[in-house]
């Protein structure tokens, strides 16, 4: 078990870190643009590898929400070169461990017994990592048991990690420093109430008891006696995560089955129970080749109001598009456009959406659809760098979208990708939407 | 019943948390105590001393419930120090004020206070005994010289992990648990094996073969 050196501590020294990696990074483009002058050809991907290794080698001594930070800019494909996310996806599965005292601490201050009096058995190191806690496995009985233990301190850090995020984000990533505030209120509640576990325990009650008539799911049972605000005890989930899934080479049917299984499961907690689990990183999912998949963490979950529920659903909407007046109103009411946007800017930014709204949008405009086109994937891909490319875009003072759109979006990048990954065919004619409409 | 057997501990104890800071004499304990001054010196020779008992009964207190635990035998040296920290401020929680009037007050020498004497030599004692197992096991690297000397910054650790607890206002004093982690595994990884034993080794060996 390898645990780091040293962690950095308090707010100046994360903050260094933070400094020490953007001279990096400004060291690098010095790097790319002086061997540019002798060597036209030099690859932008060498540049974003050299960039995301250092970004990654000084995330990856901070916990807590910076880490969580790099997991979700690792999600957003769209927004991410391609060098970047396979460093940060390795974010999404290590950090350095919690000794097993603390644990036992841990168990004794919240639930009043060590772990060997609650459990039969009970793993001394972790066997798994996540960004906020880690989790042992525990046996009782016939059960196995999964044993989430969320690190200390981790909610006081949040909001003084995100300070330090803030100016990174805007550089890192081409933000303006408007959306960047308007955002960031977002992120944190989310984020502290990620810190929540029993928050945790009564959503993923709910949630899974309301998608239990879904097909090809599973989800594990939950242990209110065994949990506290920072302990959470489920069922072990059996399954193999999605790297080793893939590696067994599943059939065909396999995939498809497991992807409409996620598709309708995320069809049904947008449309139908209006809360949605905002974190589909592949970490948390368990797939078996009888093409069932579990479910785990339901630490984020985005809740959706019906105000902004009826009006941003309404882009999925194939006709809507193509009726400018009614789509331009939409745009102002979304704030995707506002008052003080020039006329050019207005041109410029209803084209940039209407392009995003229909290429996004196409999977729901379809009987079935294949996530495995490459063609598709690639032209997202494309889409977000001439975007963000785009000196409008660039310049733009004003945060374009809505808030709760933040989550939303990130839930249909994450799965689009999810889906990619398993390659799968999925029948997305029948949307809970439209049978609710009806 | 109470009136006869308040313990001249609990009442330094009380004293200080009430009115911050020691008591100046051992007349002014007994006064506040209403008992004969003669009586104290059957028990005690001195304040010191009796501060002594005090942070000593805690720390031997502390030992016994992690050693009673049969979990710690099989913890690493990292792990028992660990242990040993947790248990020892949950223990120094029931006695909050006290802590801190003495560490608030006595300011920045009371790193030298001779009222922790006891608990020095004891502490000392223990993390030696614990190097010891360390190197055995070969958790730790024998080093020379200053392979022996790793109880000094070890007892700035406590020190300074308890000057930590006392101005740390977070909830359920989490972040003096982050706080003992981190320096924890600070130091095992400058005492454990590391960079500098082959940096050492490889001097070594090309100052004996040059």
């Amino acid at each position: 078990m390898k645990e780091q050196s040293k962690i950095p501590v308090s707010k100046v020294q994360r903050a260094s870190r933070f400094i020490r990696t953007g001279a990096k990074i400004g060291g690098n483009y010095v790097k790319h643009y002086s061997r540019k002058v002798f060597d036209r050809e030099v690859a932008q991907d060498e540049l974003h590898e050299a960039n995301s290794r250092d970004i990654y080698d000084a995330l990856s001594k901070l916990k807590g929400s910076a880490l969580k930070v790099a997991q979700m800019m690792s999600m957003d494909k769209n927004i991410m070169p391609t060098a970047y996310q396979d460093k940060f996806a390795m974010a999404q599965y290590s950090a350095p461990p919690l000794s097993f005292p603390l644990v036992v601490k841990t168990f004794k201050s919240s639930l009043g017994k060590s772990p060997e009096e609650l459990f039969d058995s009970f793993t001394s190191s972790a066997v798994n990592a996540a960004s906020i806690g880690q989790v042992h496995k525990a046996k009782l009985g016939d059960k196995t048991l999964a044993v989430k233990i969320q690190y200390p301190g981790v909610a006081d850090s949040i909001s003084s990690d995100l300070k330090i995020v803030r100016p990174f984000a805007t550089r890192l990533i081409g933000v303006s420093e408007a959306d960047v505030e308007y955002y960031l209120s977002e992120v944190e509640q989310k984020l502290l109430e990620e810190t929540d576990y029993e928050l945790e325990l009564r959503r993923s009650k709910e949630i899974s008891k309301a998608c239990e008539g879904l097909d090809n799911l599973y989800f594990p049972n939950y242990y209110p006696g065994f949990s506290s605000n920072r302990i959470l005890t489920m069922d072990w989930l059996e399954g193999a995560h999605l790297k080793e899934f893939l590696a067994s080479n599943p059939s065909q049917e396999a995939r498809d089955s497991i992807g409409q299984a996620l598709w309708d499961f995320y069809d049904y907690q947008i449309h139908v129970i209006k809360q949605v689990h905002a974190d589909p990183h592949p970490g948390n999912f368990m797939f078996k080749n009888d093409g069932t998949v579990g479910i785990l963490d339901f630490g984020c979950v985005k809740e959706i109001p019906e105000d902004f529920y009826q009006k941003y659903f309404q882009l999925h909407d194939k006709n809507f598009v193509t009726n400018h007046d009614e789509l331009n109103k939409l745009f102002f009411e979304l704030s995707f456009l506002t008052e003080k946007d020039t006329e050019h800017e207005k041109k410029v930014f209803t084209e940039v959406f209407k392009e995003m709204i229909d290429l996004l949008g196409r999977p729901f405009h379809q009987e079935e659809f294949d996530f495995g086109d490459k063609k598709y994937f690639e032209s997202i891909f494309e889409l977000g760098d001439r975007i963000s490319k785009m000196k409008e875009v660039r310049n733009s003072k004003s945060a374009r979208g809505p808030k709760h759109g933040l989550y939303i979006n990130r839930t249909y990048f994450g799965l689009y990708n999810l889906l990619h990954d398993l390659q799968a065919k999925i029948n997305t004619g029948k949307s809970f939407r439209l049978a609710n409409a009806s | 019943m109470q009136e006869k057997v308040k313990s001249f501990e609990d009442a330094y104890i009380e004293y200080t948390s009430e009115h911050l800071k020691r008591p100046f004499s051992v007349y002014g304990l007994t006064q506040y105590m209403g008992v004969d001054e003669a009586s104290f010196y059957a028990q005690f020779t001195s304040l010191t001393a009796l501060e002594n008992f005090i942070w000593k009964s805690w720390f031997d207190k502390t030992v016994e419930q992690i050693q009673s635990e049969e979990v710690y035998q099989q913890y690493t040296v990292r792990e028992k120090l660990l242990a040993f920290y947790f248990s020892w401020i949950e223990n120094l929680r029931q006695h909050r004020s006290f802590v801190s009037a003495i560490i608030g007050k006595a300011g920045a020498y009371w790193t030298t206070d001779k009222a922790f004497k006891s608990l020095k030599s004891a502490f000392v004692e223990y993390v030696k005994n614990l190097m010891e197992e360390g190197k055995m096991t070969n958790e730790l690297p024998e080093r020379p010289v200053i392979g022996d000397k790793y109880h000094k910054p070890l007892w700035f650790q406590l020190l300074w992990v308890m000057n930590f607890w006392v101005k740390d206002e977070s909830e359920n004093f989490n972040n003096t648990d982050a706080a003992i982690e981190k320096a924890v595994n600070v130091s095992f990884d400058i005492i454990g094996h590391n960079a500098l034993d082959s940096v050492f080794d490889f001097v070594k060996f090309w100052y004996q073969h040059k």
